[in-house]
């Protein structure tokens, strides 16, 4: 198992690596640079010239790109060039914001998608199933930035239940970080929740079919206990695998649920940066990133082997 | 500005009795100290050091922060602020006189030697600031005694009071930038009426007031936060359902709905600046002036003006916005198109059934809207106007790469008429995107800038503009008014027609 974790962990390096390199290339790439940016209208020649000296931007792309990586392997990311704000700062602020949010959508996924697929296999083709079918549906063909401002209209602006925006730290405040997740983990897990429940569905309806719950029943253990206790462990395996990919999505940040409600998340910093070209936070923010993908992907690994003992790893 | 070796002086009561007078057409209440302003922004600040600033909007916050050396009153004259008086004894010569008592922040002292320090600083290559080219004509800053400096110019310029009461006048204490080198970015220090408390990028700022302000009294707020609220109907939402007290740069469309909420106010102000279509003078179609005058002509800029902004602002017909001392109706394109006179300049640029070019629009709402209707108005006169949205860096390197025929773009506007014309209509000017080139222009914009007494700039920016109409190297547009809104609670505001926001005398009813 130890040997396993090992080997993962350093299949991990090539592969950030070659994930820096493709990020500093697209970047460097795109049409824009960043002092002119910065400066607008008010660039004078002579001042542009001063930044991109200061900023170490006048040197050949390799050159900058060595510079930066020995930088980062001592886990020194640089500073933003537009803030100044060293970036693993600024990546540190964003961390608990996007955490919070993508635990409480998953949370919302999970409470609505799982019960509603059980239910929907268990009753297959009854009314049940058809009304989780048609709230799934509908659930992943919203508009998240339709839904969210729906949201809002209804329950700050008519009903004055929650705030219509804004980030408050647990720490501060615990009930009003609480009240300040409802609204978007709500937006982003709807849709989640409806890819979860047509998962859960199909998996647990192909496990139900099969010989050792045909053995159960013939055993006569209530139908409860053969869906929950039996059928339902290994019918997991296949709506871990979209949870995993749906949270590694989510810790890149949901870029539209985190403007609309105006949450500084990591989604944002990385779209603002990638307008203004902000190369240190472009870098920084996407290895952080693509670490999280690797790590939430060995977690899910790990997850099949609790569910299923006969899913060994060497 | 002028009024040789006399020093020039407004004391301390008088303005405040101009602000309050103001105030008062929102109430007649005394102001009422404490409570915390909430303020949604569009964007978040970038710095908050403003020597360094690059964005327009991070005034917004350093009017909180800091005092300029002077300041400007509701009809944009310049008013004392750090500097209590100043006389100007020679055209290359100012001395400032600063104000007694005046503490940073941080307990130090604004001493001459501190502003001195100041300048330099800003002027200093190393420092990579922007200010330096808008400090470009001062040679040396010398400490004649504790209280008192003096600034020694290259040329004269009659610009400079104008732009010491923007950014390149804000002082900045020396201490706080000695201790924090370029982290003083994030620890402001200055002499305004609040300091600086914590910056949550993205998320929110907060200042409190700072108790040693040297305006006694002032500010009326205990505290201001800002929150950057990126989606314009979320921020509304925010104002009406008591989650801000007041919202900053409302889209035009958003603004006559409000309009008829009897708990907000909605103010625009004419601003200062103003949308154009920049030409690139060194290639067809646009080297031939008959056909930059063609497509000056056909474009309906009352359409624009009601149609994208709503009838906030005012059309352009030229760089000085109607509220500034320089304006004056001149003849030439009007607000609305004459296509008698389009098929005149066709002919004689050579194209009698027209012409065909792109123009460059960087991809937002507004600028995609007034380019449909300019490209509706062209095709009404026989000109095939092709519209290319960019997105902001392609189109800045297209740009500066000569690389089109014409670029929708704006300017934020300065208060004096020299900021709006000097740098993007002389030769090789900064600004001056499509090379255009005109010694005779040149020669009266420099003179202008020089000149001491207003009455003779007034007349030299007259010929200036008479020429800019006529020859069109620039195509302009519109002057966008700042909009701001808030909830009635909001009192005291003075509205100062650069669009900043300044709370010092802003305080909370009921």
């Amino acid at each position: 198992m130890l040997g396993y974790l090992l080997r993962r962990a350093g299949a991990m390096v090539p592969v950030i690596a070659v994930v820096s390199v493709v990020v500093f290339s697209l970047i460097h790439l795109t049409p824009g640079d960043p002092v002119n940016i910065m400066l607008r209208e008010e660039a004078d020649p002579a001042t542009a010239a001063t930044l991109r000296r200061q900023l170490g931007l006048d040197r050949p792309l390799p050159l900058q790109y060595a510079a930066w990586l020995g930088r980062a392997v001592q886990g020194e990311l640089g500073r933003s060039i537009r803030t100044n704000q060293p970036v693993t700062d600024a990546i540190r602020q964003r961390v608990p914001v996007t955490l919070s949010l993508a635990a409480a959508a998953l949370l919302v996924a999970l409470a609505i998608g799982l019960p509603a697929g059980i239910l929907a296999a268990v009753r297959r083709n009854s009314v049940v199933d058809v009304a989780a079918t048609l709230v799934a549906i509908s659930g992943v063909s919203l508009p998240s930035f339709w839904l969210a401002i729906l949201l809002i209209l209804v329950f700050s602006v008519t009903l004055g239940w929650l705030p219509p925006l804004g980030w408050v730290s647990p720490g501060r405040d615990l009930g009003a970080w609480v009240r300040s997740l409802v609204l978007p983990a709500v937006t982003l897990g709807v849709a989640i929740a409806a890819v979860v429940m047509r998962m859960t569905r199909a998996s647990l309806l192909e496990v139900l079919e099969l010989d050792y719950v045909r053995t159960a029943r013939a055993k006569g253990l209530a139908e409860r206990r053969i869906v929950l206790g039996h059928a339902l462990r290994n019918a997991l395996i296949p709506v871990v695998t979209v949870i995993g990919l749906q949270a590694g999505a989510l810790l890149g940040g949901a870029v539209i649920t985190e403007t609309i409600f105006a949450l500084p998340g990591v989604g944002r910093l990385l779209v603002d940066a990638i307008f203004q070209r902000d190369f240190p936070i472009v870098q920084g923010v996407v290895l952080v990133l693509a670490l999280n993908f690797l790590i939430v992907n060995l977690l899910v690994d790990l997850t099949y082997a609790w569910l299923d003992p006969r899913i060994r790893y060497h | 500005m002028g009024g040789f070796g006399s020093w020039r002086r407004v004391s301390t009561p008088v303005i405040v009795g101009v602000a309050l007078a103001l105030g008062a057409s929102a109430s007649a209440q005394e102001p009422k100290p404490g409570g915390v302003l909430r303020v949604g922004l569009q964007g978040d600040f970038t710095t908050m050091d403003p020597h360094m600033s690059t964005s327009a909007e991070d005034r917004d916050l350093y009017y909180q922060l800091y005092s300029p050396l002077v300041g400007l009153d509701a009809n944009l004259k310049i008013v004392p602020e750090l500097a209590e008086a100043w006389e100007q004894p020679d055209p290359l010569t100012y001395v400032f006189r600063l104000r007694k008592g005046v503490k940073f922040h941080d307990g130090t002292d604004l001493t001459a030697e501190v502003v001195k320090w100041n300048f330099e600083r800003m002027l200093n290559p190393a420092t990579g600031s922007i200010r330096r080219s808008e400090l470009g004509n001062v040679k040396s800053v010398d400490v004649l005694n504790p209280l008192t400096v003096r600034i020694n110019l290259k040329e004269p310029d009659a610009v400079l009071l104008a732009t010491l009461s923007d950014r390149a006048g804000m002082m900045v204490s020396r201490a706080a930038v000695e201790k924090h080198g370029k982290d003083f970015a994030r620890n402001p220090v200055g002499t305004g009426p609040f300091q600086f408390v914590e910056w949550a990028k993205d998320d929110h700022l907060t200042v409190r007031r700072f108790p040693g302000y040297w305006k006694s009294g002032l500010p009326y707020l205990d505290e201001i936060v800002y929150k950057p609220i990126p989606d314009h109907s979320v921020k509304l939402t925010a104002l009406r359902t008591g989650t801000l007290d007041l919202i900053d740069d409302l889209p035009p469309k958003d603004v006559t709905p409000l309009k008829g909420n009897a708990k907000l106010r909605v103010i625009e102000t004419p601003g200062l600046g103003y949308r154009r279509i920049e030409l690139n003078h060194t290639r067809p179609p646009f080297n031939l002036k008959a056909l930059r005058q063609a497509v000056a002509w056909a474009i309906n800029r009352e359409a624009i003006h009601r149609a994208v902004f709503f009838g906030a602002g005012a059309p352009a017909q030229g760089p000085i916005p109607p509220r500034s001392w320089a304006y004056e109706p001149l003849p030439g394109y009007g607000t609305t198109p004459d296509l008698a006179k389009v098929k005149e300049k066709l002919a004689e640029g050579g194209q009698p059934n027209g012409f065909r070019f792109v123009l460059n629009v960087v991809n937002t709402p507004v600028a995609q809207k007034q380019a449909e209707i300019i490209q509706d108005n062209l095709k009404r006169a026989g000109i095939d106007m092709e519209i290319a949205l960019l997105e902001v860096g392609a189109f800045d390197e297209k740009r500066r790469a000569l690389q089109f025929d014409g670029a929708e773009g704006r300017w934020s506007g300065r208060v004096d008429p020299d900021g709006n014309m000097f740098a993007h209509l002389i030769t090789g000017g900064a600004n001056n995107w499509g090379k255009y080139a005109n010694p005779r222009l040149d020669d009266l914009l420099r003179r202008a800038r020089s000149a001491a007494q207003p009455g003779e700039r007034k007349r030299l920016y007259a010929e200036a503009l008479r020429i800019i109409i006529d020859d069109v190297p620039i195509v302009f547009l519109h002057h966008d008014a700042w909009t701001k809104a808030w909830d009635t609670r909001v009192q005291g505001y003075v509205e100062i027609p650069d669009g900043r926001m300044r709370f010092e005398r802003v305080w909370l009813g009921r």
